[in-house]
């Protein structure tokens, strides 16, 4: 029973075949597909960033030889307090420091200068 | 990790502060002492100053632990005074050198022995505009 109805089946279905006569659909498949073309972030170029505005200009630099010094203001005289003779000062003091540090200076120098031995 | 490079940096950072504040303990620096009221007798033939007789200025430093003085008063003449700043610092000779700045001058006195010696008058371009002379009072 079971012999027979493949073979009704496979008669079946060989008569169709013999019979068809449409065209055959070929059904495309994704594969056949052309690829897309995606982009490739890895060799993208960065955008270029925004221009930076230029530094503010600087001083013209001159050469040396033409540098041009300016003149000095003129210092103004003040109200002066004239030392008289008579009124203290400190002279005494100045020069009693400064015998001692000669003083000092001259006996460092005799001591290194002394031969040793 | 992120401990790690935050120690490093506290390390480095005080390192670098400590880098900074050594050279400090490096000067032997004392107490200054103030001469006040230095009398100068006085003469100058550059111009402006010629009749300036009288050179009246304070001194400060420490004369033990240093070898120069910072001066600072005034030049007077008989059309006032004219502010002066300077320094002296002595030499191995026995004598000091005095360098003024007045009256847009810059009055060189390189060698003064016993309290007397004679300058050059230089202007502001180093141009010998005269000389004269200054002995303590």
């Amino acid at each position: 029973m079971k012999i027979l109805t493949v073979t009704l089946a496979v008669a079946a279905l060989l008569s169709a075949c013999g019979d068809a006569r449409e065209p055959v659909k070929v059904i495309a498949t994704p594969r056949a597909q052309a690829p897309t073309l995606v982009a490739d972030t890895s060799t993208q170029v960065p955008p270029i960033p925004p221009a930076v505005p230029p530094p503010p200009p600087s001083a013209p630099s001159r050469p040396a030889s033409s540098v041009v010094r300016a003149a000095p203001v003129p210092q103004e005289a003040v109200a002066q307090r004239v030392w008289q003779p008579g009124q203290p000062n400190g002279n005494a003091e100045f020069r009693a420091a400064l015998d001692a540090k000669f003083a000092r200076a001259q006996q460092q120098g005799s001591t290194q200068a002394a031969p040793t031995r | 990790m992120n401990k790690l490079v935050s120690g490093f940096s506290a390390a480095v950072a005080a390192a670098a502060l400590l880098g900074t504040a050594a050279p400090a303990f490096a000067f032997g620096t004392g107490t200054p002492t103030t001469y006040s009221n230095l009398v100068w007798l006085t003469s100058f033939n550059a111009a402006g100053i010629s009749n300036c007789s009288q050179l009246q200025i304070d001194a400060t430093g420490d004369l033990q632990r240093s070898d120069a003085l910072s001066l600072y008063g005034a030049l007077n003449c008989s059309n006032g005074a004219y502010g002066v700043i300077g320094g002296l610092f002595t030499t191995s000779e026995g004598a000091f050198s005095i360098t003024l700045q007045v009256a847009g001058y810059t009055v060189v006195c390189p060698r003064v022995f016993n309290y007397a010696g004679n300058c050059t008058v230089y202007d502001s371009n180093w141009v010998s505009r005269g000389t004269g002379r200054i002995e303590l009072q």
